[in-house]
């Protein structure tokens, strides 16, 4: 085992206000095709780019899909929850921080 | 080279059928998995069962590890030699050959070399994989945002050495942190994540800021809410008070007639934006009554009993 300080630069995904289809793709690793598979079933908003919360979504989906082995109709299916659970969050933590 | 007893992990034995293993993969998946599970440790536990899982639920890779034997969990151990030319052909030309440092290789990535990262099976040489991402919470304080600091992430990751052979290395990652971070963001560096196979990429390392919670502040977006205690007579005559906000302390005005849940506004005194303006803070008032008040104190409350015809349940006789 060595030990090293690495001083690194990072790129902050939500820095950027929107990503296109292709950027989403690579940044989640998946096939263009199955992202535009999410659009076509509603799991994704039909917009010309995507909130950089959609990236998180869609990575955390492919985990899930890799881990679980999920088909295509399950990932979908896990997108759009977690997209509906990402919501459901910020709705608690409004709340939370209103009255504690 | 340290041996992990995969069947142990699982909880199966030895001659469990594949579906057997694909099942109790499955509940470990489902009790550890880190986006499901809350439980602590679960990322780590989760680790171990994915790892166990990616070389029993592939023949090929069952049948090579099979041929180990058995050993206990850590236990030190020598793979056959013809392991260490697979092992060669995965991770390109550079590759020594020398038998030392084969025996510091992790098993796990000895397993994923064999099958080309595990994503496709035989013993020649892969093509171009790239390497694995890695997602990693990184804590971080509402100081820390409100200031923008560096923050240091320590993990263990594969790395491959100037031998050509992956090794285990215990890295820090010196970050720097703008202001106006938020909860869940995400860092990505890229090129910092498992080393790529066969000439591919590596993968890229994501960093998700964590904010740890604060004894005062509670968070909502850009905004913070904190609890303002107040005395009865504060909240009846109105007071200047003193207000904790991460950049210093602040004099609040309070209105006479103040009650309790009533929401005050610091304006810009939340979390600083990098976009736009900051946010807010919020004091939610609590009305706070001496626990112990001495005899001068009660004899003036009762005093005032006395000469208050205020009703503070007024609206349950009218029905509300």
């Amino acid at each position: 085992m060595t030990m090293a300080i690495e001083t690194v630069e990072a790129h902050w995904i939500e820095a950027r206000g929107d990503y296109s289809t292709h950027d989403l793709a690579q940044l989640s690793g998946l096939p263009l095709e199955l992202i535009e598979t999410l659009v076509a079933h509603g799991a994704l908003p039909a917009e010309p780019t995507h909130a950089a919360e959609s990236v998180v979504i869609v990575r955390r989906a492919r985990r899930l899909r890799d881990d679980f082995e999920l088909d295509s109709n399950g990932f979908a299916v896990a997108v759009s929850l977690l997209r509906r659970m990402r919501a459901l969050e910020q709705e608690v933590d409004a709340l939370r921080a209103r009255f504690g | 080279m340290k041996y992990r007893d995969y069947y142990e992990t699982l909880g199966v034995a030895r001659d469990a059928s594949a579906a057997d293993i694909k099942k109790a993969y499955r509940k470990l998946a489902h009790q550890f998995h880190p986006d499901v599970s809350k439980e602590k440790d679960a990322e780590e536990k989760f680790k171990d069962v994915a790892e166990a899982y990616a070389t029993l639920k592939d023949p090929d890779k069952r049948a090579a590890y099979d041929q180990l034997g058995r050993h206990s969990q850590g236990e030190s151990f020598t793979p056959p030699p013809e392991w260490e030319q697979h092992f060669a052909q995965s991770f390109g030309d550079s590759f020594g050959g020398s038998g030392a440092n084969f025996q510091d290789v992790d098993l796990s990535d000895l397993f994923a070399a064999f099958g080309g990262g595990g994503r496709g099976r035989g013993r020649s040489r892969p093509s171009a994989w790239p390497g694995q991402d890695f997602e990693v919470n990184a804590p971080i304080t509402l100081e820390q945002i409100h200031a923008g600091s560096e923050v240091d992430i320590e993990l263990t990751v594969p790395e491959v050495g100037a031998d050509g052979m992956p090794h285990r290395v215990n890295k820090t990652f010196r970050v720097r942190v703008p202001k106006g971070a938020e909860d869940g963001q995400r860092l990505r560096l890229a090129g910092k994540g498992g080393p790529g196979q066969g000439g591919g990429p590596n993968g890229d390392l994501y960093l998700v800021l964590s904010v740890v919670p604060h004894p005062l502040y509670r968070v909502s977006g850009r905004d913070l809410s904190i609890d303002l205690p107040l005395a009865p007579w504060e909240a009846v005559l109105g007071a200047t008070v003193e207000v904790p906000t991460l950049g210093g302390t602040v004099e609040m005005n309070v209105p006479a007639g103040t009650a309790a849940g009533r929401r005050l506004r610091l304006s810009k005194r939340g979390l600083p934006s990098a976009k736009g303006d900051p946010g807010d803070l919020y004091a939610t008032v609590r009305i706070e009554v001496p626990s112990d008040p001495g005899a001068t104190e009660r004899g003036l409350y009762q005093q005032l009993k006395d000469a208050s015809s205020f009703d503070p349940r007024a609206r349950f006789s009218k029905g509300g």
